[in-house]
């Protein structure tokens, strides 16, 4: 079963990490894509821009409406996504309790996902 | 006893853990069966201990600090008893165990490989390779297995020890192959991953057309090995043929469980994620070996055709055909023969098959299998000779033992019964 692993984090909170906190928790995602790897559960995943890059796209009375980041009302955004397989949800539980956004900080977590499968 | 949500958490814990775990331990205690009752061990008093404390944020590090330190103990008994014999002490150095501490990645890069050759070790019969395989990489249980396999379990336990004990007879098992013979030691690994996966993707016993817990598990430890060997050409053409294969899982059975072949599958089920996965990775395996393409990278090739066509229309049947007679001088074998006896079908007419098929039919490696009176019967129908198609085509019901495959084939027999009716009148 896929599952989807999204990390979301205090777009403000990030910021004021030092730079030895960033590198820490570069290296910290390092290892964890490597674990992921090498117990070859990882399907894919990446960063995500900031806010201030992105886009909400709906429909109001039939137009087109759009509105740019960053969103002030919302403190919390997504910052990256990982898509795992794993055979039960406690094996998709663990992987994203070992995800460096559910283990350092108090400005992150990570919530997960199971993807919708067609039934074979 | 442990609370219910550890106990969930275990058994995720073990299956991610245990592979890492007993790839060190094989590589210090030189015996799978000793390497997997500590790693056992450590994980049993870890759970002991996570029952008190809580699970803590990276088990996998306490698990290896608690394993390495009961490898340590076994070592030193080891030791104490080989003094009394008054022999040589082993080349187990327990002043090595006693140093090392984190381990940085090549090395459980490198162990991992090892537990890979170790279980796949070509001493040890294709069956038994399988089993400790999924056993020590997949950190599948033995019931697991067995029921993967539907088989009793004491018969996979029993091939799993026998296994072992192969190995530990065996000198030299332990070591890492050397990088000129890495290429031909992968062949037998290559072997038994493709192995699980056709057991998943054909099930040729029981009731179901498909297993897919037997082709993620496959999926899954391909993805291990291109990781741990990822400038291997064949390693790629295995991952790209799996995962090409795999693509097409959801089109394969109607919703009632039928089976649906190749070219009546919709093909806005196929998965485009695998497709492009396969793709890439075979990209990968031509960048490798341009030159001299191996079996499962020319079998990818040949996946990737039916991938890259929208509609089954629009096959490139002659470079299908044409990659079936490289396969044929690469790999030869009597079931390539008749795949490309299908192509030439497609590309150049049933007679052109009829004529590669008809040798085959004198083939004893072929006396019992399905497909071949099913490919006949096709090429047959074509040329208007429903009542010898009808014959072929009941041949082949009695030869499956696939209950599914079966109602397929009995279908078309009593297809080719009308067509010859309606010609007859």
């Amino acid at each position: 079963m896929r599952y989807l692993i999204l990390i979301g984090h205090d777009e403000r909170g990030g910021k004021n990490l030092s730079e030895e906190e960033h590198r820490a928790l570069f290296v910290a995602y390092q290892k964890y894509e490597k674990d992921l790897k090498q117990a070859g559960v990882l399907l894919g995943g990446e960063p995500l821009e900031p806010t201030a890059k992105a886009s909400r796209i709906s429909s109001e009375a039939g137009k087109r409406k759009v509105v740019d980041g960053p969103f002030s009302e919302s403190k919390e955004i997504i910052g990256g996504y990982v898509v795992i397989d794993a055979k039960t949800r406690e094996e998709a539980m663990e992987w994203a309790a070992r995800c460096p956004a559910a283990q350092l900080g108090s400005f992150s977590y990570v919530e997960l996902r199971q993807i919708q499968e067609i039934p074979r | 006893m442990p609370a219910p949500d550890l106990h969930h958490a275990a058994a995720a814990i073990w299956r991610i853990e245990s592979p890492k775990l007993i790839a060190v331990l094989v590589r210090l205690v030189h015996d799978v069966d000793l390497a997997e009752e500590l790693a056992q061990d450590a994980f049993v008093a870890a759970l002991e201990h996570w029952a008190r404390a809580g699970v803590p944020n990276n088990p996998g590090a306490w698990l290896m600090t608690a394993a390495r330190h009961r490898a340590l103990d076994a070592l030193r008994h080891t030791r104490r008893v080989e003094r009394k014999h008054e022999q040589l002490a082993g080349e187990l150095d327990v002043a090595e165990v006693a140093s090392f501490d984190e381990q940085p990645d090549d090395i459980i890069r490198d162990d991992l490989l090892r537990l890979v050759f170790v279980a796949c070790h070509p001493v040890l019969s294709p069956d038994a390779r399988v089993a400790l395989t999924l056993r020590l990489l997949g950190g599948l249980s033995t019931e697991e297995i067995a029921r993967a396999f539907l088989m009793p379990e004491p018969s996979i336990a029993q091939r799993i020890t026998r296994a072992k004990r192969t190995l530990a007879e065996r000198g030299g098992a332990f070591d890492l192959p050397l990088a000129e013979d890495v290429a031909a030691r992968l062949e037998s690994v290559l072997e038994v991953i493709y192995l699980v996966f056709n057991e998943g993707y054909l099930a040729t016993v029981g009731g179901d057309w498909m297993r897919p817990a037997l082709c993620d598990e496959a999926l899954r430890l391909g993805r291990v090995l291109v990781e741990l060997v990822p400038d291997q050409a064949e390693v790629q053409g295995l991952q790209a043929l799996m995962s090409l294969q795999a693509s097409r899982a959801r089109a394969r059975t109607e919703p009632n469980g039928e089976a649906v072949l190749l070219l009546d599958q919709d093909r806005s089920k196929w998965d485009v994620l695998l497709v492009k996965g396969g793709l890439e990775a075979l990209a990968r395996a031509d960048a490798l070996a341009p030159e001299r393409p191996g079996p499962y990278q020319l079998q990818a090739a040949i996946a990737a055709c039916h991938a890259r066509a929208q509609q089954a229309l629009d096959t490139d049947w002659s470079r299908i055909a044409n990659l079936y007679e490289v396969l044929a001088r690469v790999a030869p074998s009597p079931i390539v023969e008749l795949n490309r006896a299908v192509a030439v079908g497609m590309s150049s007419g049933p007679e052109a098959a009829l004529a590669i098929l008809e040798p085959l039919t004198r083939e004893p490696a072929l006396a019992d299998y399905p497909f071949l009176p099913s490919v006949r019967a096709d090429c047959l129908a074509k040329l208007g000779r429903h009542a010898e198609a009808r014959l072929e085509v009941e041949r082949a019901a009695e030869l499956t033992k696939n209950a599914r495959e079966r109602s397929l084939l009995l279908a078309r027999a009593a297809a080719y019964a009308r067509a010859q009716t309606a010609s007859q009148d």
